[in-house]
């Protein structure tokens, strides 16, 4: 009885120690992951000058940040830096660093490679990309080998989400790279510089020292696949691994194949913007917000990634404000019309204003997704009596046309960061990419009070108050919280992804 | 004919001057900002006024429009093409690297056109109205009208899915590697089907008109045999102005690799003409274009010299 009880013991003891075993030992070391790089280059070996999520992908992977956004936790966690201050005025960032660092030259993280970084980064003479992740600081002081503190120019209490595309590089090898060598950071990969191929593609091979714990994959091979059909061939074929960007009317077609989507996304969003130089009236304005059926956009052009936004404030978070809203509506819309004495007199679909057809110019990109959605806002305006011309022009003019006015209404799919929760920088006057085209102080002195304020319930009234602007003033018509997805193959495991669309955790990956 | 070189050769450097100069104003009037490549829309916002202004003073975009096309031609006379805008790298290097593959697929897909367009045209022009020049009148008609990107996606599902026989993309070593070969053999069909279609017509309608030609009537009455009269006396005549529409075909599947490029991955110039101009960066297209159009440049030059060392009755005057 008694040896019958210990044998029982030990077979549930052996059964759930091998419980906990199994999904450890499921995880094989070595291969190659292949990623599929949608571009006609294949990314900088510098993490420092990328321009593109794509190509942050892989600076993630040859360099790490000292923090980073966890979608999961909704909160910023630790990555080169243990741990950070926020000092009361919210005017210095002190960050205490990891200890026992290695760049993959095999020089040692510390404070002053930091600092190195971020000056290289921010230099006036020749600002790299993230210069403007950068312009809120004033001065960088190295406390010790492994403290640095960062002082702003003004309280900038969403500081911290610019950090995660702050790669953090060792100094001697952009200051005195020797000949034929690339940047040196210290992340789980570095790059194999005889087969980066640059045309082609480029392989980097695992850092086994580094400080997270050696890489489970050997190598990751970043190929160069422009075309989408031909990236999804090769990943049904196997001589892919991950394919960057999928579109969501090929998932359950990959899904039966046993491809495994990761989908992500936060404030990534889209919406009708609004030419307010052009579209003057209000009442106009309004009546387009409430005849976009933002679910039969995402359902219909999007393959059901996504959903519908009601006001440019994140869903659930603390500064969303649920008390005004833009739910489709088309007979609010025709009553506005309706009211504003915009009749289609000879009855052919479309309203006049002044005796003269509503006619707004309408551009969109060239690209699947992007004309489908455009062709559906189209009808859906001509259904309310709003008539509109679509013209079609290449992702990088057709961006320039609409940040420099030529348009009268746009779809527009961009991604704010994760902090504050909240599609707003097209609005914003600073901003490049402001493309509402007039001016509007109250708003834009909210967003930057907003910006600049450090108690949290302060600042969520003013994004509130925000939000009851664009919608009262209808600034845009709300359209979707996009989803996007990468498409991992059968055999490929383990990848996260940030809201941005950038994977990290290449330590973790491996392939099966 | 060393007169009659230099001519072609100095009326060739006219025309890369016009194409620099056309391909350099009309950029400038297309809509957009290169800088706005370097601060993505999709990026989500952190750029100001002054380091827009930076990155412009730093790729000299902030200076008048002729003073920057006169800095370009000073650079062009030291074939110095400029850096990308979007990668900050020597435009000429990225020619350099990409020209090989380029010249390696238009050179492949001007042979699958010929190989299959010869031996097609001639045997249509001689069983003239037979089920062979029925067939290859569908074919010609087929390969012309069908959009490239479309047969290569077919090729793609039919021998790289189904079949496993051929890879999907990319270019592999050397050409005459078996695994060169392989990586080549789909984007050379694609885009030598383009040119095919109005070969085979051409060189049937050419073999016709030869094929009734008097001198013929008298090979034949010699008592040749009627392969001698088909190869030796027909289709050398036939073949002279096959030569000239070759040399303008090779422009056409020059500018065809634009296409072919992007689908099947090729790391030729005409993926990265593509990618410089949905960029809008300048130096990059300006470069290739120019690039693309010194190949097809050299290629009529030689066209013209062959032309006339295989026609007796054109001079090098």
């Amino acid at each position: 009885m008694r040896y019958s009880r210990w044998a029982s013991v030990f077979v549930v003891s052996l059964v759930l120690l091998l419980g906990l075993l199994v999904p450890a030992m499921a995880q094989v070391r070595g291969g190659t992951l292949v990623i599929a790089y949608q571009s006609n280059t294949v990314p900088e070996p510098d993490p420092q000058v990328t321009r593109n999520i794509g190509a942050q992908w892989v600076a993630e992977m040859i360099a790490d940040p000292l923090l980073r956004y966890d979608n999961a936790t909704e909160s910023f966690v630790p990555v080169l830096a243990t741990s950070w201050d926020i000092s009361e005025d919210g005017l210095h960032y002190t960050f205490h660093l990891r200890e026992g660092v290695l760049f993959h030259n095999g020089v040692t993280l510390t404070a002053e490679a930091v600092a190195k970084s971020y000056e290289r980064i921010r230099d006036a003479a020749n600002p790299l990309a993230g210069a403007g992740l950068l312009s809120p600081v004033d001065t960088i002081e190295v406390l010790d080998p492994l403290t640095i503190r960062l002082n702003m120019k003004s309280v900038f209490p969403d500081f911290l989400s610019n950090m995660d595309r702050l790669w953090i590089l060792e100094p001697g090898s952009f200051t005195n790279p020797p000949a034929g060598s690339y940047v040196v950071g210290c992340g789980p990969f570095r790059i194999v510089p005889a087969e980066y191929k640059i045309d082609q593609s480029m392989v980097l091979e695992k850092f086994a020292q580094y400080w997270a714990g050696e890489p489970y994959l050997d190598k990751i091979q970043i190929r160069i696949i422009p075309d989408m059909a031909t990236a999804l061939i090769e990943l049904e074929q196997g001589t892919v691994d991950v394919v960057q960007y999928g579109s969501g009317k090929d998932l359950p077609r990959l899904e039966a194949l046993g491809m495994q989507p990761i989908i992500f996304g936060r404030v990534n969003w889209a919406n009708v913007v609004i030419n307010l130089s052009h579209v003057t009236d209000v009442r106009l304005r309004k009546a387009i917000m409430y005849a976009v059926d933002q679910q039969a956009l995402i359902d219909g052009a999007y393959g059901g990634l996504g959903d519908p936004m009601y006001r440019m404030g994140y869903p659930g978070t603390w500064l969303e404000n649920t008390k005004v809203g833009a739910a489709y509506d088309p007979e609010e819309a025709k009553r506005i019309l309706d009211e504003a004495g915009w009749k289609d007199t000879n009855k052919d679909g479309i309203r006049e204003i002044d005796g003269k057809e509503i006619d707004l110019y309408f551009p969109t990109r060239n690209q699947a997704e992007w004309v489908a959605a455009t062709q559906m806002i189209q009808q859906m305006l001509r259904e309310v009596g709003i008539g509109t011309h679509i013209t079609m022009a290449e992702r990088m003019p057709f961006y320039d046309q609409v940040r420099t006015g030529d348009y009268d209404i746009a779809w527009w799919l961009s991604n704010d960061s994760a902090e504050p929760p909240i599609a707003l920088y097209t609005w914003d006057m600073r901003e490049y990419w402001c493309v509402h085209q007039a001016k509007t102080p109250v708003l834009q002195l909210l967003i930057e009070q907003a910006e600049s304020e450090l108690d949290r319930d302060t600042r969520s009234a003013y994004y509130q108050e925000i939000q009851r602007i664009l919608i009262e003033e209808a600034y845009a018509a709300p359209g979707m919280w996009n989803k996007q997805v990468h498409v991992m193959g059968p055999k490929a495991h383990g990848m996260l992804v940030a809201s941005t669309g950038i994977a990290y955790n290449s330590h973790l990956w491996w392939k099966g | 004919m060393w007169g009659y070189i230099v001519r072609r050769l100095l009326t060739g450097i006219l025309v890369l001057f016009g194409v620099v100069t056309i391909v350099f104003f009309s950029l400038q009037l297309a809509p957009g900002d290169p800088i706005s490549m370097l601060i993505p829309a999709e990026a989500g916002g952190g750029a100001n006024p002054e380091i827009v202004a930076a990155l412009k003073a730093k790729y000299g975009l902030d200076r008048p429009v002729v003073v920057q096309y006169l800095i370009y031609l000073k650079n062009l006379a030291r074939l110095d093409l400029g850096r990308s805008i979007s990668t900050d790298r020597p435009v000429g290097e990225a020619l350099l690297a990409r020209y090989p593959a380029t010249l390696e697929l238009t050179v492949c897909g001007l042979l699958v056109a010929v190989l299959i367009a010869l031996p097609v045209g001639i045997i249509s022009a001689v069983r003239q109205n037979s089920v062979i020049d029925n067939i290859s009148r569908v074919l010609a008609l087929a390969t012309t009208s069908i959009p490239s990107f479309w047969l290569g996606l077919l090729l793609m599902l039919l021998f790289s899915l189904q079949l496993r026989w051929l890879p999907a993309s990319g270019r592999a070593g050397a050409l005459w590697s078996w695994d060169g070969l392989k990586h080549i053999i789909m984007p050379a069909v694609t885009l030598g089907a383009m040119a095919t279609g109005i070969l085979m017509r051409l060189v049937r309608s050419a073999m016709l008109e030869v094929l009734r030609a008097d001198y013929l009537n008298t090979a034949r009455a010699k008592g040749l045999r009627e392969r001698t009269v088909i190869y030796r006396h027909a289709l050398r005549n036939a073949l002279i102005p096959v030569i000239t529409v070759l040399g303008l075909q090779v422009g056409t599947l020059l500018g065809g690799t634009v296409v072919i490029e992007t689908v099947f991955a090729w790391p030729g110039i005409g993926r990265y003409v593509i990618w410089g101009i949905m960029a809008k960066d300048f130096p990059v297209v300006q470069g290739a274009v120019l690039a693309l159009t010194l190949g097809f440049v050299i290629v009529n030059i030689l066209v013209d010299v062959i032309y006339c060392a295989v026609d007796p009755r054109v001079t090098y005057s």
